[in-house]
């Protein structure tokens, strides 16, 4: 592979550009710090974001989050925003796992009401929430089902008992996309969709219970319901294997048609399409279904975390009072409006591991976040925690509303492997206080905290360029993986 | 020479190059690598057989293809493949055979997901001993 020298011009404290060279159309933006450029070595994510500046249609620059790295294509952390009449949709902009995402769920206990039940707690979810490569649901979906659940996501689940009315109203969405079309999905994806939903799947996806540590922001907290000692939990996955079949059935589509687009693209894992096009437009049908789909998954998966807390803890609904605090998505292609250059403008913003960080007043909030912002969910690594920020203005007007999604990989699987050799993962996590159990042997090897950049370092600097601002730091308690 | 793949480190994803003295060899390995990757062979029986016809636009989309359609035969028809034979191959079509079982919990052993084979950096050229290939998983 060629290797085209990137120039990196500090512009503050936590902001680089990469000027217009080449076949640039705009310039590159990369938030991060010393730190943490220092940390990526030659991590090709800068020269990644200068590719995705190539495409057609790009509007102010090309974006990246400071958990960046390295990602077939678009950069992982990477937003870019194109013309909605005159720009493209990118399948790889997205991500094999559409609508990746994670949610939170707040309680009325605290640590020490779970304190001794922890063992009992985690060998249940282990026990209720299907996990690992490949795991199937306790659901096989008829193809009406199906359909229904395409169209409808969350409020699909919920019209199946799992969960309430109001957890639809705090899911970004309200957990489902307008626009959604079953026929633009592919029977092969359609096949691989029918058994999955209800599952966490694998890899760096998880489900952990968590404690809030630390306060930063007590008023906007208040507001989010977290308080400190509080128990809470947090699931990340996604849409499983209807997503990933549906990124590759497009880019197989689009790669067909990379001459009809007419203008040259450095990696063809940025296939894309004219948003306006045929292609294009079934493009975002089909992902649309994918993220309904993941935001049912996701609504199954805590209506049974619910189900496991009331068993294993014998309290009620009531007394636990699991309340759903927002539902984010990080792998996403969205129709939003942003200002540009002083006037309103229809974007399609790519946000791939990339959340959404949508100001105070946003008409997308639900009412009871409206006054103080969206919530904005950023998952660590295994065993990490998490934390909960709140949506700006400031992301609003510089980065298409968007912020990081996570900690961010530094290593990779087998170095990861490698570092582990001969450790006892789950003893040296259950030393940190934090009960582990996961379905893949590989997972937990490969998934070790040192394989990630420091969340803390992450968060401080979208917290400093204004990206979302600090609220509350959970530690994780335990966790269970695919 | 019989073909031999080895892993790259990428920090996101899993990379892997093959190298062979033929096309043929190449693609086979490549084919049967996925699987050397998800599952313990070892327990794998040869039960099963499935035909596949795949084509592309170049070498190198073909490679893509190929690997997409093996990895479907875990992923939309839970098989674990053991051995694959490519029949017959150009520059932009190929026919193979790929045989092994239908996935059984109680026996076999997964130990990861491979959930696609990426256009990025993919690449099929000649070498001075033959042919080698690049591919990028996501996983």
């Amino acid at each position: 592979m060629s290797k085209i020298s990137v120039t990196l011009n500090k512009l503050d404290a936590c902001r680089w550009s990469i000027p217009r060279t080449g076949g640039m159309r705009v310039p590159g933006l990369i938030y991060s710090s010393e730190t943490l450029l220092r940390a990526m070595g030659n991590d090709e994510s800068p020269q990644q974001v200068m590719n995705v500046a190539h495409l057609p249609g790009i509007v102010k620059y090309s974006l990246a989050m400071p958990d960046m790295h390295w990602g077939y294509g678009f950069p992982i952390g990477g937003v870019a925003a194109f013309d909605a009449k005159s720009g493209v949709i990118s399948p790889g902009g997205v991500g094999y796992d559409i609508n990746c995402g994670c949610r939170m769920i707040t309680s009325r206990l605290n640590f020490e009401d779970i304190r001794d039940r922890l063992k009992d707690l985690v060998v249940a979810l282990f026990h209720n929430i299907p996990s690992g490569v490949g795991s199937t649901g306790v659901l096989k979906l008829s193809p009406k089902e199906e359909r229904q659940v395409l169209t409808q996501g969350s409020r699909w689940a919920v019209s199946q008992g799992y969960g309430s009315e109001e957890d639809i109203e705090t899911t970004e969405d309200h957990g489902a996309m307008a626009g959604a079309d079953p026929d633009k999905v592919s029977p092969r994806a359609i096949e691989r969709g029918r058994d999955q939903l209800g599952t966490l799947g694998s890899g760096n996806h998880f489900l952990e219970v968590e404690v809030v540590e630390e306060i930063f922001d007590p008023e906007v907290a208040a507001v989010f319901g977290l308080s400190v000692g509080q128990v809470a939990v947090l699931i990340h996955t996604g849409s499983r294997g209807l997503g990933y079949q549906i990124c590759d059935d497009y880019l197989a589509r689009m790669v067909k048609k990379m001459s009809e687009l007419g203008v040259p693209i450095p990696d063809r894992q940025l296939a894309c399409s004219w948003l306006e096009s045929q292609a294009g437009r079934d493009y975002l049908a089909a992902m649309s279904c994918a993220a309904n789909y993941a935001w049912a998954n996701r609504q199954m998966l805590m209506h049974w975390t619910r189900e496991t807390f009331e068993k294993t803890l014998r309290k009620s609904p009531r007394e636990l009072g699991m309340k759903l605090l927002y539902d984010v998505c990080h792998n996403i292609a969205k129709l939003e409006t942003f200002p540009v250059d002083g006037n309103m403008m229809e974007l399609c913003v790519h946000r791939k591991g990339a959340t959404r960080s949508f100001p105070p007043g946003h008409p997308a909030l639900p009412v009871c976040y409206r006054k103080v912002g969206q919530p904005v969910l950023i998952p660590g690594d295994m065993g990490t925690g998490s934390y909960v920020m709140v949506g700006t203005e400031k992301a609003y007007q510089e980065t298409f509303g968007s912020t990081c999604h996570g900690a961010g990989r530094v290593m990779s699987r087998a170095q990861a492997t490698r570092a582990s050799s001969g450790r006892q993962i789950a003893r040296e996590m259950a030393d940190r206080g934090v009960l582990v159990m996961a379905s893949g042997k590989g997972t937990l090897k490969e998934e070790i905290p040192e394989a990630y950049k420091k969340l803390d370092d992450v968060i401080d600097v979208v917290h400093r360029a204004g990206l979302s601002r600090k609220v509350a730091r959970l530690r994780a308690v335990c966790c269970i993986k695919g | 020479m019989s073909a031999s793949w080895r892993l790259l480190d990428h920090t996101a994803d899993l990379g892997m190059d093959v190298e062979g003295s033929s096309l043929e060899e190449v693609f086979a390995c490549a084919g049967r690598a996925i699987f050397e990757l998800m599952a313990e062979l070892d327990a794998v029986e040869i039960r099963v057989s499935r035909d596949l016809v795949v084509e592309g636009t170049d070498l190198a989309d073909l490679w893509v293809n190929f690997l997409r359609e093996a990895l479907y035969l875990w992923s939309g028809g839970c098989l674990l493949i053991k051995e694959v034979q490519i029949r017959q191959i150009s520059d932009t079509a190929l026919e193979a055979t790929l045989s092994g079982e239908a996935y059984d919990s109680g026996r076999h052993v997964l130990n990861m997901e491979i959930k696609a084979a990426t256009y990025h950096q993919a690449e099929v050229v000649r070498t001075p001993k033959g042919w080698k290939g690049r591919v990028i998983f996501d996983v």
